[in-house]
């Protein structure tokens, strides 16, 4: 099983992200680009599973940006990560909203433009030659936007349902619920 | 695809296949999996999407660094906070002072002797005020009052919750008339002539 060997991305003896927050605050901005090496590709694979409609590349940006704002206000409490994608969450959560105030959504149509995740998701083909993974793809895009969060971060991301549980602002049996459901979906849709 | 009845060692192929389980975890569920089909195929299935999920452009790490705000530290005002909290308390309490020695002045000589009969304490050398012996005369104990001026007696134990409306209203009124610190080359402010009763019994807010 070489997936449950892969390695984590922190080795044991990296600095902690609080030592590199430290470091920043003194003055060492190779320690802000470390930081930014670490976390930047889940924060974007996050990104591109929960907001299809955003550029992903403008978020993960913004998210740094914010969270380097307001380090002073992180307190380890939980993880860097945890608390970067609930920043990036509310990033895309921020975009969708204006983006259908600005097409004067009703919410039928923020229904509507949900579920055309599925059609805008297949932009993404181009860089999938393999028809497996672009129906799993898809089956991921059709799950609700809180079950793909989820489903997201445990699978992707390996977080567990209490991290998952603060990014994505519920409890941790909500989360556990969303994920198991999310799974039955996916197989379903895979099973058709 | 059908779902293994072992909920738990399902809910743990995800920190499988990330490795975030701990070792003893990790050889529980790998030897489920050894013996159950329905987990291996959800194993296989997990691999395919977590490896479709990772298939994710780079971001820029040099642009997103480069728009990193730089570190500024926040400022504390911990000094002005206290100077102004001493401030406010020297107000309240210099201005409840003076209308509750009033208040005790107002009820006459009674009055007076209730407030300086709060200021009963234990027995000292300090000389004995006549007419303050409690009657009750025990002989182990006995208090000795302590000749302190209404105003501290007031201050000591009375609250501005015992005030009336009108007494209130005397107060917010004097409290805009005091000084927290008077400059020492500053000539001091008459001395505030007593409210006469009418203004502090019969106004009601």
């Amino acid at each position: 099983m070489t997936d449950a060997a892969t390695p984590p991305l922190v080795q044991a003896d990296d600095p902690s992200d609080l030592d590199l927050i430290a470091r920043w605050k003194a003055g060492d901005q190779r320690s802000a680009t470390r930081l930014v090496e670490r976390h930047a590709d889940p924060v974007a694979r996050f990104v591109a599973s929960v907001g299809q409609r955003v550029d992903v590349d403008d978020v993960v940006q913004e998210t740094f940006a914010r969270a380097f704002a307001s380090l002073d206000s992180f307190r380890g409490e939980s993880s860097l990560r945890t608390w970067l994608f609930t920043i990036a969450r509310r990033l895309v959560l921020d975009r969708r909203r204006s983006e259908r105030r600005r097409g004067g959504g009703s919410r039928m149509q923020a229904e509507v433009q949900d579920a055309d995740a599925v059609t805008e998701f297949d932009a993404l083909d181009a860089v999938v030659a393999d028809e497996t993974e672009r129906r799993m793809r898809e089956a991921v895009a059709r799950l609700t936007p809180t079950q793909r969060e989820v489903f997201t971060l445990r699978v992707a991301e390996g977080l567990s349902y209490k991290e998952i549980a603060a990014a994505v602002d519920t409890t941790e049996g909500a989360a556990r619920v969303h994920y198991h459901n999310a799974m039955r979906a996916v197989k379903e849709f895979l099973d058709d | 695809m059908t779902d293994c009845p072992n909920g738990d060692i399902r809910d743990l192929l995800p920190d499988l296949l990330n490795g975030t389980l701990a070792p003893d975890q990790r050889a529980e569920v790998e030897a489920h999996l050894l013996t159950c089909e329905d987990c291996q195929e959800e194993m296989e299935l997990l691999r395919g999407m977590r490896r479709s999920m990772h298939r994710v452009s780079a971001p820029p790490v040099a642009d997103i660094v480069r728009a990193l705000p730089a570190y500024r530290a926040p400022v504390r005002r911990v000094g002005n906070g206290w100077r102004i909290a001493a401030a406010v308390a020297l107000l309240a309490g210099g201005g409840t002072s003076v209308v509750i020695a009033r208040h005790a002045e107002d009820r006459g000589p009674g009055g007076a002797m209730a407030v300086e009969q709060t200021a009963v304490i234990a027995p000292t050398d300090t000389h004995l005020t006549p007419g303050t012996t409690p009657a009750s005369g025990a002989p182990h104990a006995e208090p000795v009052a302590v000749p302190t001026a209404p105003r501290e007696l007031a201050l000591a134990s009375a609250s501005v919750g015992d005030l009336s409306d009108a007494e209130l209203d005397a107060l917010v009124n004097e409290i805009g008339t005091l000084d927290a610190v008077t400059p020492p080359d500053v000539e001091q402010p008459a001395t505030v002539s007593p409210l006469p009763p009418s203004t502090t019994s019969g106004t009601g807010a």
